[in-house]
């Protein structure tokens, strides 16, 4: 048995990849970037280039639906190829959380403090997600305040690379900073263009709801592309906000934001591996601000994970879900909608990820499974702690948790601020996340050669953008 | 009561329930009958619509409405000022507001619905506010605050790569020796206290209505 939800109907999918299309040819896409129009033009699509949109056809979007590697033929790797990532929808891989505006230093329950994220907490972020088995894709944790924001990504770039030898994902934001980020794929990797048969890195190529584009973001993505860096295609309304308050509106708005955008990478690069992933944020309807937990965003991450499939692309959802199962998964870290670093939460929330793997796992039906016999042996008045079966079984079938007593654990857990669960699961979270940074070596290290080039690259982007 | 009062009050009361029902098409109807039943623009907008408004503010703070309901109703507003205000300026006619704000997304940042319904509920609650638009450079925000005499500059910020620009609004403010001149205030996803009092900033909304309740108290302390 493997649990298997199914929210969308075949005819319910259907419906909205026609009413996709449809929108997407007669209403079209505004992306802020004349090169994007030009690669659009090219194909034959309406073009207007003084409102900046364009209306796509259905026959280029099946076209480039088609050139995108499907499930099962798209794998990820590290820089050491140990870790490889197999999008074939056997299994969920997390990330840990990236966007911390701010870190919470935890010293013991009832002494704990925010204060602004700096390169060190990204180094420690960084260092404790390779430490994680359950993370396979390195996110920076925080953006740093202690260097030229201009300069943001490359030195999360630098630090992930160091501190981490897993699969690098983040976003290009900056057209200026892309030839940069190309050398360092050259001094990690030997070689850029390795890319191509083994991407070690991948990008967020995040849309702004409804229906557009950002042009930095469009502009630094499409030269990414062109050197094989994979990206995962999001569109994250919110339900009233940014999209309809329906979650079909909200699945069928971004369903066509992600499908443009699939097609601009596809005809910048035919083949390049792309992730569908419709998700959503709810706002609290009193104050404007985003709120994670609705049974509403639940929905919408599920339901857009269905929509993938559908395509047979491999899917990104945010947070775990045990209603379907995406190939990948982010939240792992998620604390106060993800504007707060908290390591302690990557702890928790490696167990409960874990936990929602072994649900994914289900359970087998068979004779021997069953245990007809045992039944019958041990009724009325034994118990089956004596049984054998139970000893030799009990681990499979039950999750071991190693953050305190059974019982503390909220498996849903809660993404706002002071909603972690115990005293004593924090406790021994904080000891765990110690010892981690306290002995966890990356595996294996960069070559100071490297780690020297990468600073000798940053030091110039320093210099000629920064001055 | 004479009939034509009756039928002034009936109209009032109708642009009142058109603000609290978010009746854009209603609202605008009715600001254009205003003359037909011999009402003054402002007579309109203090006794009609900016009444429904003052409901609709009530209803919130109550927990009776929600962001949905005061956003329709301040576009039924909107929409009747788009007829009045130009007859009432016209006539040299002025609302009373609490203060002027001028508003916008920092350059680089194209995310506006944040901004927008902080710049809503502050018009709700009785600023004039000025929208400088998203992506919006430095100085548009201090070129239009010093054109419209403004009490507040309000920026907004969704990525934290864009915040950057906010300590940037604060040194060119004190470079052009006019910091004293306008309180500011930061807002959006990435900011905090911590940020609005480490660039030297006058106030920090997390969220929208700390947002207009921050103003009021900035406002108050200017007169």
């Amino acid at each position: 048995m493997k649990p298997k939800i199914e929210l969308l109907s075949r005819e319910e999918l259907e419906l909205i990849h026609t009413q996709t299309l449809h929108l997407l040819q007669t209403k079209g896409v505004k992306y802020d970037s004349k090169i994007a129009l030009n690669y659009l033009e090219d194909a034959g699509q309406e073009v207007d280039y003084d409102s900046l949109t364009a209306k796509i056809s259905p026959d280029l979007v099946e076209k480039c639906l088609e050139s995108a590697p499907k499930l099962g033929e798209v794998t990820l790797y590290g820089r050491d190829d140990r870790h490889e990532i197999i999008f074939d929808g056997g299994r969920t891989y997390y990330n840990n959380e990236y966007g911390g505006r701010d870190v919470l230093d935890f010293e013991d329950y009832e002494t704990h403090k925010y204060r602004d994220p700096t390169i060190d907490d990204v180094k420690r972020s960084v260092t404790l997600a390779d430490a994680l088995d359950i993370v396979h894709i390195i996110w920076p944790g925080c953006f740093p305040t202690d260097c030229p924001p201009v300069l943001l990504d490359l030195y999360n770039q630098q630090i992930c690379f160091t501190n981490s030898s897993k699969h690098l994902q983040d976003q290009a934001r900056d057209l200026r900073l892309v030839p940069y980020k190309l050398e360092i794929l050259d001094a990690v990797l030997g070689d850029r263009r390795k890319m191509k048969e083994k991407p070690a890195v991948s990008l967020i190529f995040d849309t702004v709801s409804p229906l557009r584009w950002e042009k930095d973001m469009i502009e630094a993505t499409i030269e990414m592309t062109k050197n094989w860096v994979p990206s995962f295609v999001h569109s994250r309304p919110q339900p009233g906000v940014t999209s309809p308050v329906t979650p079909a509106g909200t699945l069928l708005q971004g369903n066509a934001e992600v499908l443009s955008g699939i097609v601009l990478l596809q005809l910048v690069q035919p083949g390049i591996p792309v992730a569908h992933s419709v998700t959503g944020t709810c706002v609290d309807m009193r104050s404007g601000i985003a709120v994670g937990g609705q049974p509403l965003e639940r929905l919408l991450q599920s339901a857009g994970v269905e929509l993938a499939h559908f395509y047979n692309l491999p899917a990104w959802a945010w947070n775990t879900s045990y209603l379907v199962q995406p190939e990948y998964a982010s939240g792992l870290g998620n604390y106060n909608t993800d504007l707060t670093l908290f390591l302690e939460r990557y702890i928790i929330d490696a167990e409960r990820f874990a936990m929602v793997d072994r649900i994914h796992e289900g359970f087998k039906v068979n004779e021997e499974s069953l245990m007809r016999l045992d039944i019958e042996r041990v009724a009325y008045d034994g118990t089956f702690l004596k049984e054998m079966s139970t000893r030799n079984h009990w681990t499979e079938e039950y999750f071991v948790t190693t953050l305190g007593e059974e019982g503390l654990y909220d498996l849903e857990g809660g993404m706002t601020e002071g909603s972690c669960s115990s005293k004593e699961m924090l406790q021994a979270a904080h000891e765990r996340v110690e010892h981690i940074l306290a002995t966890h070596q990356v595996n294996p290290p960069l070559s100071s050669d490297v780690i020297k080039e990468m600073e000798t690259i940053i030091k110039r982007a320093q210099k000629e953008l920064v001055g | 009561m004479a009939k034509s009062e009756v039928t002034k009050q009936n109209i009032l009361g109708e642009m009142t329930q058109a603000v609290v029902d978010g009746d854009q098409q209603r609202a605008a109807a009715l600001a254009k009958q205003t003359s037909m039943y011999k009402l003054s623009p402002l007579e309109a907008i203090e006794e009609g619509f900016v009444k429904g408004l003052n409901i609709v503010g009530q209803k919130y703070q109550s927990g009776e409405f929600y962001l949905p309901e005061l956003i329709t109703s301040s576009e039924a507003m909107k929409k009747a000022l788009e007829t009045l205000e130009p007859q009432m300026k016209k006539e040299g006619a002025k609302r009373d507001e609490l203060g002027k704000v001028v508003i916008g997304a920092v350059e680089g940042d194209i995310h506006d619905i944040g901004y927008t319904i902080v710049a809503t509920m502050l018009y709700v609650a009785g600023f004039e506010v000025i929208d400088v638009g998203r992506d919006a450079p430095v100085r548009t925000f201090i070129q239009t605050a010093q054109k419209e005499n403004a009490d507040i500059i309000a920026a907004s910020a969704l990525m934290t790569t864009t915040m950057a620009y906010m300590p940037e609004l604060i040194k060119q403010l004190t470079e052009l020796g006019i910091r004293d001149k306008f309180k500011v205030m930061v807002g959006g996803a990435p900011t905090s206290q911590r940020l609005c009092d480490k660039i030297g900033a006058d106030g920090y909304g997390a969220n929208a209505r700390e947002a207009v309740a921050v103003a009021k108290e900035l406002i108050s302390g200017t007169e």
